[in-house]
């Protein structure tokens, strides 16, 4: 028997070790050497010391900087190894990727995403036009400052033009909408930002209970964390901002009766309801609002959506963690609430409706620690209550009854089921198991539903684009991305391939509701003579014989409708161009993972 | 007996330990992280990405951050925070806020029941299926019931799942489509979704080992003694043609237990299962090493339930 | 005493060949009479005729298409089936039929694949295991059982998404092959360790070991050529498990890469039309079932070929 033991002893032993060993050996990357950049740190320290003291020789100052120079020598050795060990994963000449606008300015889509600063983009126009970049910039520059909304506009629309046109680092495909599936049994309304107050929709059937379906888990009912738009549906039903958007993308008063704005346009002043109060009582006072955006900002939480604050005067440094105080948000009684930008911004308005202005209450917080956005625990100023949750299942709402407004609230409960695969989300409200699928459907069924009543198409500003790598060969070509551009038969993807005739094809990047939208006068429409005009004039400039040497990377992401819209571009740019386009297609994580560390490294080493 | 119990325990524990070691190493290896995107998909600066990775540890050495997740999960029975479902622990993920308040409607709980329910349908269906098509054999009970298994085996569980959707609920309207806990009509369609492929290969397996029992030597003596034919099958041919069955048991519990996933995924359980894959593509590491180590040590358990009963059905093997 | 009882875990089709009669009979005469018998058999028959059909239009499919494998046509997509579309046109405008055609290489390529890849881990594995015994096999079969605690599917996803996202195809599939081929050794490990393990008490394993022959040489001419039997049903009943492996896999899209077809991967972007294009799930779907089905008659056959006694009482 003893001898038993040790065999499986030995065994254990020896799979562990070469568990570990793979662990290890997995694990290792080529890491750029943090000692020396500690030495580097400590000899620039010394040196700035000496150099102001004065209290060494030159001598010494020499061999120190000749060590440093040395150093940093080595790191950028290391650092270049690094760039060319990864820069096989950067292949990719085009990818794919979305944007959905949270507020309504041109400006949260042009500078937000295509801008030279922009961590969502992955096309390195910043580093291979410098001259654009520079125009690019004055543009935004002045576009902010700009509270007279038409020549804003067009200051965008210049912006847009740079990056579509000029540049070509963006093909846009088509713009958003929201298209869900509601009963005819309800009155409803949708905005084109936020998610939807259920506290102003109503059966016109009298019953009281709301069934829903949405088609992820909610990460988070942390009012000041959640940016996914599954937490801010069920955000939106229990915490009320100052104002809220209406159908029309204008915002009415909702927690607050009104605004000014002082006449350098820098200074909000917001006059908060007075009678309003939240589920256990306590009276709604400016205070929170405050604790809301001071806790937004924090420094320790590390949220999405702190850039949109930051605006406000001292909120990148009170984010960033370099100050301790956020000076320019102030309760200056229990119902006013002020708040100062650096510059005068015209949309700052629409924001008031946001996520970002929601209120808090850090006693609260104090209180029940990480639980306090379990049921029963979680306090709110709107419309409901949260009563149940259970993760990965469901959620159930009641009416608030100290909701200063609930008498004109109708829907009594509502119950939120998660329902992940849009088929089954589909079957269930079809079988009258739901009154608002919120959970999406099978593309595939889309063109039987069109026409019924169910069927409803709000607008949801935003635009399904492809970026292009103007770092990696073939794309690195102005007259080839135009090409590229032009070859799309955007229309045909729409009609023929998504069945979805309602959409609009895109050729710029500012969607049709935004103001500053401006059709097709931006960008490329689909023109195959275009398109081998341009083929013709990059290959006799690179002297190509054969557009079928040509061999190009086209990155997505797996899920969703991206397959059948990115094999149509496929099959597009290879029969139209005679290309030869070879698709990767990654899931989500790795995708994100891969375009980031190619953003990193810059672009460079192709 | 005690003894042999006690020894694959401690084999099973080595077995986990080892288990958590890989799925780990998966992990490290595995492009992206559980920070790269906010929770709608939307990619995340690098900054902020930095700062949620220095709140979570995930800027610590792989070895240590292994090392004290373990130890947390062995002193404590922790499985640490969710990374991507930042209100809850992993455990509250996957045995409910308080497991003892309420178990049955536990996650955990409710896997456990979808798995059990549709295994002894499977069994409880498969073994008979078997029998008849084995005795008889090429007439056409069995030819039907090949027809009926070669289905069941080569439909994908989430293509049935849906077609029964389609015909029970929305032709039908007999049976909600989602949902798990309410009634027992919500515990049909996934039941019968998950227990089909099983059913299918347990009747295969019973055939082929009837119809091997059937032609040894005991049989046929059973027989030239003059016990009547129903006895010899009662006492003779169908326990030792259920050996083989048993055995696979344990190896098809693996295939079962994942197959939980798209079952769940399909009718909107609240189980476990749906939990793993969202994980995998959130990268959400110790929600994935929580399902996986729960998954292995009912996979552990389940080997050696089966070797026991193995032992009882077979008195040949002496532990 | 200890009785591993992993070690004696015999199912049918391992049992069949212990009868001693199979054994004696010469092998030459063996394989004739299997064949023989084989042929008998009008289903495994015609089986096997479709499988050796469907094997030959996946290698000269560019012949007998009437589409290119990736050819769009956005002037008629999703159509139905027709005299120019066999089964449909799927949502790019692309024919079905064709693409069914060319996704067999993928779906057959990874069951066979993969198969011969467990097949040449597991028969290795277990030979050693088996053949030398005591502690190696004690060993060994730790691993084994190691193995089996595993969550089978959990671990290929995660292999899965290690392949680099920018691989081509080819190395796509490798990835699949060797990730499945990982994964389902196990069986045969443990089939041909049993084999061996009763087997090498034999007496002509003795008398070879009397006339001082290698162990390589015991295991590859005396001990293998009698495993051969249970191997070969265990592979004709594994292929048509790894097709469905893979459209699971294609679920979750881990499977090979668009535009490449594959039958699970046409299934796995199809069933959801289920109601409005029925068509473009169960072109797949059939085309799984059917050869699913001829596996298993094969498989069965042949198992009936190889073991005359195993007639029950006809």
């Amino acid at each position: 028997m003893s001898k038993k033991r040790w065999q499986y002893l030995v065994s254990a032993i020896i799979m562990t070790s070469f568990l570990l060993a793979a662990c290890g050996g997995g694990a290792a990357e080529p890491v750029v050497d943090t000692a020396a950049q500690d030495r580097i740190a400590a000899l620039e320290a010394e040196l700035a010391d000496a150099q102001s003291s004065g209290g060494l020789s030159d001598e010494a100052i020499a061999g120190l900087e000749s060590e440093l120079s040395e150093l940093n020598d080595n790191i950028g050795d290391l650092q270049s190894e690094l760039s060319t060990s990864r820069s096989a994963e950067c292949s990719y000449n085009a990818y794919r990727m979305g944007w959905v606008m949270d507020w309504a300015d041109a400006g949260n889509i042009v500078d937000t995403v295509f801008g030279p600063n922009s961590d969502f983009q992955y096309t390195f126009w910043q580093h291979n036009y410098p001259e654009l970049v520079e125009q690019f910039e004055a543009l935004t520059e002045s576009a902010y400052r700009n509270t007279d909304l038409e020549s804003r506009a067009a200051t965008w629309q210049e912006a847009e033009k740079i990056v579509v046109e000029d540049v070509v680092a963006v093909i846009p495909i088509q713009h958003y909408d929201r298209t869900t599936l509601v009963s005819t049994d309800v009155e409803f309304i949708f905005a084109p930002f936020g998610a939807p107050r259920l506290a102003q929709w109503s059966f016109n059937t009298g019953a009281t209970t709301f069934r829903t379906a949405v088609g992820a888990a909610i990460p988070t009912l942390d009012i000041q964390r959640s940016t996914d738009t599954t937490s801010s549906f069920m955000i939106y039903q229990l915490i009320d901002a100052p104002y809220k958007f209406n159908a029309d993308g204008t915002i009415s008063p909702l927690a607050a009766t009104s605004f000014d704005v002082s006449d350098d346009g820098t200074v909000f002043t917001i006059h908060l309801r007075e009678d309003a109060m939240w589920s256990d009582g306590v009276p709604v006072t400016a205070q929170h609002f405050v604790d809301g955006i001071s806790r937004l900002l924090s420094p320790d939480l590390a949220n999405d959506y702190a850039y949109v604050m930051f605006d406000i005067v001292g909120a990148a440094d009170y984010n960033s963690g370099d100050t301790d105080v956020l000076e320019a948000v102030v309760a200056l009684d229990d119902f006013t609430l002020q708040v100062t930008l650096t510059d005068a911004l015209s949309y700052f308005d629409s924001i008031l409706a946001f996520s970002t202005f929601h209120p808090v209450r850090l006693d609260v917080i104090g209180l029940h620690g990480d639980a306090w956005t379990q049921p029963g625990n979680f306090v709110s100023n709107g419309a409901y209550v949260l009563v149940e949750r259970n993760p990965g299942s469901n959620l159930v709402f009641e009416k608030n009854p100290l909701y200063w407004d609930a008498a004109n609230v109708q829907i009594e409960r509502i119950e939120v089921s998660i329902i992940q695969e849009p088929a089954t989300a589909l079957a269930a409200f079809e079988n009258g198991e739901l009154d608002y699928n919120a959970a999406g459907m099978p593309s595939e069924d889309i063109p039987r539903l069109v026409g019924t009543d169910e069927f409803i198409v709000t607008p949801r500003p935003g635009v399904y684009y492809m970026g292009l790598n103007t770092s990696a060969r073939h794309t690195d070509n102005i007259s080839f991305r135009r090409a590229l551009a032009s070859a799309i038969d955007k229309r045909s993807i729409i009609d023929n391939v998504s069945q979805t005739p309602w959409k609009l094809d895109a050729t710029g990047i500012i969607p049709p509701e935004i103001f500053g939208f401006q059709g097709d006068a931006v960008g490329y429409v689909f023109d195959l003579d275009a398109a081998m005009g341009y083929l013709n004039e990059y290959m006799n400039a690179e002297g190509i014989e054969d557009a079928g040497s040509i061999t190009i990377e086209l990155w997505y992401n797996k899920g969703g409708t991206n397959q059948e819209i990115l094999e149509a571009v496929e099959a597009m740019w290879e029969s139209n161009l005679g290309i030869d386009v070879r698709t990767v297609n990654v899931e989500w994580a790795t995708y994100l993972a891969t375009l980031e560390e190619c953003n990193v490294i810059g672009g460079g080493g192709f | 007996m005690f003894t042999f119990i006690v020894n694959r325990l401690v084999r099973s524990i080595i077995v986990i330990f080892l288990i958590s070691v890989v799925t780990f190493t998966f992990m490290q290896l595995v492009p992206g992280g559980p920070f790269g995107s906010d929770a709608g998909g939307r990619p995340r600066a690098p900054e902020i990405q930095r700062r949620l990775e220095a709140e979570y540890g995930l800027d610590r050495p792989p070895v240590e951050q292994y090392i004290t997740y373990m130890t947390k999960l062995v002193f404590q029975f922790d499985f640490g925070p969710s990374l991507r479902q930042i209100d809850f622990t992993v455990n509250q993920l996957l045995f409910g806020y308080d497991f003892w308040d309420d178990p049955l409607n536990t996650p955990v709980m409710i896997s456990a029941q979808l798995g059990l329910l549709s295994f002894f349908i499977a069994v409880g269906v498969g073994i008979p299926l078997g029998v008849v098509s084995a005795l008889y054999r090429n007439k056409l009970p069995d030819h039907a019931a090949m027809l009926v298994t070669t289905l069941g085996i080569s439909i994908p569980n989430f293509v049935l799942g849906l077609l029964m959707i389609l015909l029970f609920s929305l032709t039908l309207h007999w049976l909600p489509v989602y949902g798990w806990g309410d009634s027992w009509k919500q515990m049909v369609m996934p039941v019968i979704t998950l227990g089909t492929g099983g059913m299918a290969f347990i009747a295969r397996l019973t055939r082929a080992s009837v119809l091997e029992t059937l032609g040894q030597d005991y049989i046929r003596t059973a027989r030239a003694k003059g016990l009547k034919e129903r006895f010899v099958l009662a006492r003779h041919a169908l326990p030792n043609s259920l050996i083989p069955v048993i055995t696979v048991l344990g190896p098809l519990l693996a295939a079962w237990l994942t197959g939980t996933f798209f079952v769940e995924l399909i009718f909107a359980i609240p189980g476990i299962g749906k939990f793993f894959i969202t994980a995998v593509t959130d990268r959400d590491y110790s929600l994935i090493m929580g399902t996986i180590l729960i998954y292995s040590s009912v996979l552990v358990i389940a080997n050696l339930v089966v070797d026991i009963l193995y032992g009882v059905l077979d008195p040949r093997i002496r532990y | 005493m200890t009785v591993e009882v992993r070690g004696e875990q015999l199912g049918p089709t391992e049992k069949i060949i212990l009868d001693a009669d199979i054994l004696e009979r010469p092998r030459i005469s063996m394989v004739r009479d299997t064949l023989n018998r084989l042929l008998k058999n009008k289903v495994a028959t015609v089986s096997a005729i479709y499988i050796i059909a469907l094997a030959v239009a996946a290698i000269i499919a560019p012949l007998i298409t009437p589409y290119g494998r990736d050819e769009p046509n956005f002037q008629s997509t999703r159509e139905t089936p027709s005299a120019e579309h066999f089964f449909g046109s799927d949502k790019l405008g692309r024919d079905i039929f064709t693409r069914i055609i060319f996704g067999s290489r993928v779906s057959l390529g990874v069951a066979f694949i993969g198969s011969f890849t467990a097949m040449l881990i597991g028969v290795t594995y277990g030979a050693i295991s088996g053949y030398f015994g005591g502690w190696v096999d004690d060993l060994m079969m730790r691993f084994v059982d190691l193995m089996f605690g595993f969550p089978t599917l959990l671990f290929i996803i995660l292999m899965m998404l290690i392949i680099p996202p920018n691989s081509s195809t080819g190395l796509i599939m490798v990835g699949l092959f060797v990730a499945l081929g990982l994964v389902s050794w196990l069986n045969v490990a443990r089939l041909v360790r049993g084999q061996f393990l009763s087997m090498r008490e034999k007496e002509f394993v003795e008398a070879a070991v009397a006339l001082g022959a290698s162990p390589f040489r015991i295991m590859s001419r005396h001990l293998l050529p009698n495993t051969i039997g249970p191997i070969v049903i265990w592979l004709t009943l594994s292929i048509p498990g790894l097709i469905l492996v893979e459209s699971t896999l294609s679920f979750i899209g881990l499977g090979v890469k668009p535009p490449v077809p594959s039958w699970g991967g046409m299934l796995a972007e199809g069933w959801r039309a289920m109601r409005t294009l029925p068509h473009l799930a169960l072109a797949p779907g059939i085309a799984i079932t059917l050869t699913m089905i001829a596996f298993n008659f094969f498989g069965d056959g042949l198992r009936d070929a190889l073991d005359p006694m195993m007639r029950g009482r006809e």
